[in-house]
């Protein structure tokens, strides 16, 4: 469905030393229809431009994006929007508290996509169909009329959701949807995105810097740094024996709360 | 070194008090590494506030008081001596950096010109990038000139509220090395507020678990995170990814934090709470040493 070939992205640097500053280089992958691709990698390793690109909120430097059958890597950001694949790849940010719009209800914000992206203009239509998908998020109906400062973390995250699930897409890209979340609401939201998966036929393209999350979520992974793959493949096999120096740099560092005592009770002075 | 005593504090807000804090009791020594885990709103940030002097004037101290080296400190809002002794580490680091400064002066202004290199290096991030303004480096590199800021005052005391979030996991492991380094090296202790409860249980030394404005446990860390006593303390474990082999294994706290602002049951766990009893709504329950170090405020404790 979604196909990735050496995708490139630099920025301009301003001054008189005009270095392009390489912030995602030579990037392959292959997602497959309701396959869930990971992308784990440090902060500024190149995870969000990478995701931007293929929903097509910034240029691509060099390299393609093929999704179903279309190079969509030559489309400006400003053109996509009109193009029918517009519909079929959706985002999901990383700060739900910044990415709503503040003076919208959540019911508008969830109502927005379908006006507009699916091109529905029968009110009560849209209105059965936002109600569909807050049951879709577990949002409780009453929040609908709620605007985002009056929502939780949680409860925003949800929105989010229901928001990208409006026009019916192929493709989620899901930009740390949990990060700001503690671990009891990640649980939950967790939960949910799986289970959306396997609902709606979705593909998710997950990026995490959260290795634990991704193992979760995710049936391949792809490590990035400084821009760079250093290691890709099924998450199983990353996780059990990671070939990149990198890559077992990362999965060392993750803190690990030993298996619970309980039974044993070894803990117990 | 820090005393926190009985400490409560109120909102008071449009829609009535809110009782952000209730009876909080907490002692800090110097070298010690103390990690403060809850959920969002369970008042992990406003008790750091507190103790950081930085609460708005709509708080009011309902009960005790927070001391510092034996003298009593304010929790709102004011010049006082202890600015450069307690340093910390903000949430949002974009927000909490000066849009219109380059990194390299706001370091400089903290620990003097001399020492920013040393700061960007210790927070891995080469020292080039002090010419830099903070929009243009990334979420993660913020966080990290945030912690050097911190460090640069050269503290007693670290406040750190979720300063790893968006940091990877290496990066992540060598910040708080460093942390551990200062405090055997300088004494420097430090308040990890965090809801990451596996890096708490590797790095810090003690956790205390807040749940709605009350500690709810207090423990050594391996102690609170292989044999948690307090039923939300176990719950809150179990919702760590790590602890599942799928994503349909994740286990969630049943529930709702309660309103603050609203009428409280004695014990705020209690609406949440699988082995909740009748006696349980007769008074709060106290805060008692079930173990050596190990404290817990629950009536039916787990174990």
């Amino acid at each position: 469905m979604l196909s990735v070939s050496q995708l490139s992205k630099s920025y301009q640097v301003r001054g008189w030393r005009a270095n392009a500053v390489a912030a995602v280089e030579n990037v392959d992958f292959e997602l497959a229809r309701g396959g869930s691709l990971g992308v784990v990698g440090e902060s500024g390793s190149g995870k969000s431009t990478l995701a931007r690109m293929i929903s097509r909120l910034v240029d691509v430097t060099s390299g393609r994006i093929v999704f179903e059958d279309a190079d969509i890597s030559a489309i400006s950001p400003s053109a996509f929007v009109h193009r029918p694949e517009r519909r079929k790849i959706q985002h999901v940010f990383q700060d739900t508290g910044e990415n709503l719009t503040p003076h919208l209800t959540a019911r508008a914000a969830v109502a927005d996509p379908i006006r507009r992206l699916v091109g529905v203009t029968d009110e009560e239509e849209i209105r059965a169909k936002v109600d569909a998908l807050a049951a879709s998020v577990a949002l409780s109906p009453d929040l609908l009329s709620r605007y985002p400062h009056q929502l939780s973390g949680g409860q925003k995250a949800r929105v989010g959701i229901a928001r990208a699930l409006a026009s019916n897409p192929d493709l989620l890209i899901l930009d740390e949807p949990t990060a700001a979340l503690d671990v009891s609401v990640q649980a939950a939201i967790l939960k949910l995105l799986h289970r959306l998966r396997s609902e709606f036929g979705l593909a998710y393209l997950f990026i995490s810097h959260d290795i634990e999350v991704v193992r979760l979520m995710c049936d391949n992974v792809i490590i990035m740094r400084l821009g760079r793959v250093v290691e890709q493949g099924p998450t199983r096999q990353i996780f059990e024996d990671p070939q990149s120096d990198y890559g077992r740099t990362l999965l060392a560092a993750v803190p690990r709360l030993k298996a619970k005592a309980g039974a044993t009770g070894d803990a117990v002075a | 070194m820090l005393d926190v005593r009985h400490l409560s504090i109120n909102f008071s807000t449009r829609r009535g008090t809110v009782k952000a804090l209730d009876r909080i009791d907490l002692q800090i020594v110097p070298g010690e590494i103390v990690g403060l885990v809850g959920e969002s709103g369970s008042g992990k940030s406003v008790l750091s506030y507190a103790i950081s002097g930085l609460l708005d004037s709509s708080a009011r101290v309902a009960s005790g008081e927070i001391c510092w080296h034996g003298n009593v400190i304010g929790t709102i809002r004011e010049r006082r001596a202890t600015r450069a002794a307690i340093a910390q580490i903000f949430q949002n680091p974009r927000a909490s950096l000066n849009p219109i400064m380059t990194i390299r002066r706001q370091l400089a202004d903290v620990a003097g010109e001399g020492q920013v290199s040393a700061l960007l290096e210790s927070v891995r991030i080469d020292p080039s990038r002090g010419n830099h303004y903070p929009f243009e480096l990334s979420g993660g590199q913020c966080q990290r000139v945030g912690i050097a800021l911190a460090l640069g005052c050269e503290p007693e005391l670290l406040i750190a509220d979720e300063p790893t979030t968006g940091l990877d996991v290496t990066t992540e492991a060598a910040i708080m090395t460093l942390i551990r380094d200062l405090s055997v090296r300088r004494g420097m202790a430090t308040l990890l507020v965090t809801h990451n409860l596996a890096l708490a249980a590797v790095h810090c030394d003690r956790i205390v678990v807040m749940h709605a404005g009350q500690i709810v446990e207090c423990a050594p860390a391996d102690r609170l995170a292989y044999a948690p006593m307090h039923p939300y303390a176990d719950q809150l474990l179990a919702s760590v990814p790590q602890h599942s082999a799928t994503a349909e294994d994740l286990r969630t706290v049943p529930g709702l934090l309660p309103d603050l602002a609203g009428p409280l049951p004695p014990c705020r766990f209690a609406s949440r709470c699988s082995r909740h009893q009748i006696d349980c709504d007769e008074a709060p329950p106290p805060l008692v040493a079930l173990a050596p170090a190990h404290f817990v405020a629950c009536r039916h404790p787990l174990c």
